[in-house]
């Protein structure tokens, strides 16, 4: 059997078939050091205000420093070079395993390059450095990138939540304390000589005589406003609110974890002293209302446990991130995470895979499935692009997961992260989508692509321009696919194999074309370039040819979710042909934003009396004329209430006198009433 | 912050509120007095919310429209003449969990209040404003007020006036902060009572301008409005005003107008025949006062003695041994 075609079927390299060691997808070929370019890695993480962003690109960060401290042309043209030189030299520190926050590497960077550079440049960088005013953890494309990402934006929400919380219980728990403190003060034990000896202050304590101020308010004005039972109710209550761990406690409780049973189970076994805490908080509320009724409410409260808590309450507590850093995506870890999300746990799940052809990377589409939880996926390189589904994850009330596509030193090779994390975007091994429950209640709203490439074809296409055997110039488009990205990932070099140039002949097909029109005999492969940008063909086994078939149907899938959308906006955009009468009515322009038009009831006959109720201004003149014809509805607004309680002179006499002209008083009933020739011609303005 | 539960037991518990519930005494405005129809509506929104009377406040300064509390069957205070807002912005301030309405008139509000009405709206407080011009100072029996149109006579002009009446729409549309701006008329009470329904659900200070008749001192002046629904324009948008079918067959003169754009708002604030009725301007991202003042912690009351003392204790005169104690 031909040897190209033993190893796709078998995996068995034999004859002139290579290893792919060294050998990277050919589109890599213009990419090699990434320090030196400007994108979105890495990235500064900064401490939240509000809304406000918690992470910005370093190279974004110097640009808005050089704007602000360099001079415009030729003048400032030093300092950009060497702030630039300086982010450079960050950028390569944290790409050999430095780390720190930005501040700190700045001083360590200044310090390498300065004895190249000498005076002029450490000037520029202190300038700069004085001007520089945000701060905080640099992090890039590798690692636990994903956790850090996310559990930044999470903290910030949770600190907000906190504040916001305590402040409404340590509130709640003075007003209360207040109640006591003011009992006290007009009890016995309150007027006795000591108390109201304390109650003065030391200063002018020698002018008074307390004893005798004790005797003359020995009288209590009242009773005590407090009964045993309400002050011990209340005096349980502050008990509870200030021993609460849940809201900037002296002893707070955890809500990070490593695993999703650790969280749940910390979940499971604060659901009572969550009870505690919203039940205190109920009954101060209705105490200092003065509201709680012991017959009504004493045996509610006995009975409130975490079963009585809503969705409200519980938004209220923290939520439970629970960050897996390169956890493994096996059948049992898989099972815990769906365990996690079913829970009706607020967890707040980052699962950081570098599996981009296993288990890991169908995750999230599966976890969509569930119904009620927030997915987010995306690769590391794109999440600072998603960065407001991030946070809409962290908001969401309920469980997320949040799946992160991260490579490792084991993934990835020598290759740079963000290069390979871009390519399990490009592959579609690692699309990046994201599905809202709290955004409707169909797929058409819920879920969403966010910008990945070429949405439009099944792989996105790039043009490859190579020189072939006679240094003519050739190119051609070529798909990015599975089968590309595995060249990045030692771990599946077995499934590939380098053919070499004089074996190169129709046979070989390109794997998208491949995978639309393989004809028997047809071998699959996948363009390469070595170190030195020489060109390879490399043929894919059957095992990576039909997880490529796979990951095309999945990316599929999920594009046809995503052309429900669409759909639906095409299918807005024909307007709707108005019926003859809406047009006859409202003759208004109909334009971005206006109200739907509301069908018009038709006016009733001119021979019959009656007020247009809803114009009714209830300026009394009406019900001033006759009370028992004219009253007012449940709005206050006039309407006639017996028709035979009054005469036609009533109705006009009526309709004359209001003040916005909407009673109209019809044909008079009694055709014998006296001067009805002079009150049908009083009439005819209110027909 | 209040907890489900508290809301369930606070709904359970009582039984749902009628326009009874908020009416106290008989008004004693005027027949046909256009104040009638604004208490209804405010009447109406306290039902319709659940308003618990003991949590809601109207204040007011000085005039017809500052009756208004005495009729509401909820908290009230009829202040000072030009004050309602300082007033309100205080109880707004150190109860901010109270629904604080103002009731203030064109003379009130525009002439000796008229700072405090600049900076109420710079402040944007919680607060519902409404603004009741009838553009004479009625209480008083006919005297000019800000709005009065140009050669009124009255009894303080009895040559007619000599200014131009001042537009609170353009004066409360060019102040930093604005947040809600409408104009409504008190003779179509559907809108008003949309409107004001909005503005309560506004966070920030809502100020709106009812045009209002008084058939005594002004009578016939906005007869030709009343009478010619072709001289109103209803601003519609599905984020303003959306007209019922009733409303739409009376009022045809209508104008899509999104309350968000500024620049129309104040374009249709100029206009004044026809007149503009509906929801100029509505922003709901502008920061609050009380907000952005809040303190940070909470003082319990040892910190706030202690503080005191504290302060006190610089301009206390020590009495010595030959002083005061002797």
């Amino acid at each position: 059997m031909e040897e190209r075609i033993l190893f796709h079927l078998t995996g068995a390299r034999s004859g002139g078939l290579g290893p792919v060691d060294g050998l990277r997808p050919a589109l890599f070929a213009r990419f090699g050091d990434l320090t030196k370019l400007r994108y979105d890695f890495p990235l500064v993480l900064l401490a939240p205000e509000g809304d406000g962003p918690f992470a910005v690109p370093l190279s974004g960060v110097v640009d808005e420093l050089l704007g602000e401290v360099a001079p415009k042309g030729l003048a400032g043209e030093r300092m950009r070079r060497n702030v630039l030189r300086l982010e450079r030299e960050i950028r390569a520190m944290l790409a050999s395993g430095e780390a720190g926050t930005l501040g700190a590497l700045w001083a360590r960077a200044t310090d390498r390059i300065a004895p190249r550079r000498g005076e002029p440049f450490l000037e520029d960088a202190g300038r700069a450095r004085s001007a520089l005013r945000q701060d905080g953890q640099l992090v890039g494309c590798d690692g636990d990138v994903a956790s850090r990402f996310v559990a930044n934006v999470w903290r910030a929400v949770q600190e907000r939540k906190s504040r916001s919380m305590r402040r409404t219980i340590d509130a709640l728990a003075l007003r209360l304390a207040d109640l006591v403190r003011a009992d006290r003060l007009r009890s016995q034990e309150g007027r006795r000589a000591d108390a109201l000896r304390a109650g003065v202050g030391t200063r002018h304590r020698d002018l008074f005589d307390f004893d005798l101020m004790a005797k003359l308010l020995s009288a209590p004005s009242g009773e005590s406003a407090l009964s045993p039972s309400r002050r011990e109710r209340i005096e349980r209550t502050v008990a509870t609110l200030r021993a609460q761990r849940f809201f900037e406690a002296d002893v707070p409780y955890v809500f990070a974890f490593d695993h999703v049973e650790d969280a749940l189970a910390a979940y499971r076994e604060r659901r009572g002293p969550m009870a505690d805490l919203v039940r205190a908080m109920a009954v101060a509320e209705l105490e200092l209302r003065g509201a709680y009724v012991e017959e009504k409410h004493d045996g509610y409260f006995a009975r409130f446990d975490h079963r009585a808590l809503s969705d409200d309450d519980l938004a209220l507590f923290p939520d439970y991130l629970v960050s897996l850093d390169g956890a493994r995506a096996d059948m049992a870890g898989r099972a815990r995470i769906i365990e996690g999300l079913t829970s009706g746990a607020p967890l707040k799940i980052v699962f950081a895979t570098d599996d981009a052809f296993g288990l890991g990377a169908q995750l999230a589409a599966t976890a969509m499935g569930l119904g009620d939880a927030f997915v987010l996926q995306a690769s590391a390189a794109r999440l600072y692009r998603v960065r407001d589904r991030v946070r809409a994850a962290i908001g969401f009330r309920g469980a997320a997961l949040i799946s992160v596509f991260v490579p490792t030193p084991e993934s990835a090779a020598s290759l740079p992260p963000y290069l390979v994390a871009a390519a399990a975007t490009e592959s579609r091994a690692f699309p990046t989508f994201s599905y809202d429950p709290s955004a409707g209640t169909g797929w058409k709203e819920r879920f969403a692509l966010h910008d990945d490439p070429q949405p439009e074809r099944t792989w996105p296409s790039h043009e490859l321009a190579y020189a072939d055997g006679g240094m003519q110039r050739v190119s051609e488009d070529v798909a990015f696919t599975l089968a590309d990205l595995a060249l990045c990932d030692p771990r599946r070099a077995d499934g590939l194999a380098r053919v070499g140039r004089e074996r190169w002949d129709e046979r070989l097909v390109p794997i998208a074309s491949w995978l639309e029109t393989a004809t028997d005999g047809d071998v699959p492969f996948v363009y390469a370039v070595d170190e030195r940008a020489g060109l390879h063909k490399v043929v894919v086994d059957e095992h990576l040819a039909e997880l490529t078939r796979r990951s095309a149907q999945a990316w599929r899938r999920l594009r046809e979710l995503d052309g429900l959308k669409r759909e639906r906006a095409d299918a807005a955009v024909p307007a709707a042909v108005p019926a003859p009468e809406a047009v006859a009515v409202a003759a208004v322009p109909v334009a971005a934003g206006a109200p739907a038009p509301a069908e018009v009831p038709a006016a009733p006959s001119s021979d019959e009396a009656y007020i247009e109720t809803p114009r009714c201004t209830t300026c009394n003149e009406c019900t001033g004329v006759n009370p028992r014809m004219f009253a007012y509805n449940e709005n206050k607004q006039a309407y006639i209430k017996d028709l035979n309680a009054g005469s036609y002179r009533d109705l006009v006499e009526a309709a004359e006198s209001c003040q916005v002209a909407i009673i109209h008083p019809g044909k008079p009933r009694d055709p014998n009433e006296p001067g009805l020739e002079d009150l049908l011609k009083r009439a005819e303005p209110f027909r | 912050m209040t907890t489900s539960a508290v809301r369930c037991l606070l709904r359970s518990g009582e039984p749902p509120r009628e326009l009874s519930d908020y009416q106290s005494g008989v008004p004693r405005w005027c027949n046909g007095c256009g104040d009638n129809a604004i208490l209804t509506a405010m009447q109406r929104l306290c039902r319709d919310n659940g308003l618990a009377p003991e949590r809601t406040v109207f204040v007011s300064g000085i005039g017809c429209s500052s009756r208004l509390p005495h009729y509401m069957k909820t908290y009230g205070f009829h202040g000072l003449h030009g004050r309602a807002l300082p007033i309100a912005e205080g109880v707004k301030m150190s109860r901010p969990d109270l629904d604080v309405f103002v009731t203030t008139g064109d003379g009130d509000c525009l002439s000796i209040g008229a700072a405090h009405w600049i900076h109420a709206v710079r402040y944007n407080m919680d607060l519902t404003v409404l603004l009741h011009d009838n553009r004479i100072y009625g209480l008083t029996k006919k005297q000019v007020s800000p709005t009065s149109p140009l050669g009124t006579k009255s009894n303080t002009t009895p040559e007619g006036s000599y200014l131009e009446a001042l537009n609170p729409l353009t004066v409360t549309l060019g102040v930093a902060n604005v947040s809600f701006v409408a104009q409504v008329v008190d003779w179509i009470p559907d809108v008003l009572y949309q409107v004001i329904s909005a503005a309560y659900r506004h966070k920030g200070l809502s100020f709106i301008r009812v045009i209002q008749r008084c058939p005594e001192f002004m009578p016939g002046l906005f007869d030709p409005y009343v009478l010619d629904p072709q001289r109103t324009m209803l601003l519609t948008h599905e984020n303003g005003v959306t007209p019922t079918a009733e409303i739409s067959r009376t009022y045809r003169n209508q104008r899509v107008h999104d309350p968000r754009d500024l620049t129309a708002a104040r374009d249709i604030a100029t206009a004044e025949d026809p007149i503009p009725v509906g929801i100029l301007y509505w922003n709901p991202d502008v920061p609050r006062y009380e907000e952005t003042r809040r303190a940070g912690a909470l003082r319990t009351p040892d910190q706030v003695r202690r503080g005191l003392d504290a302060e006190l204790d610089k301009f206390t005169i020590w009495p010595d041994e030959t002083g005061a104690r002797a």
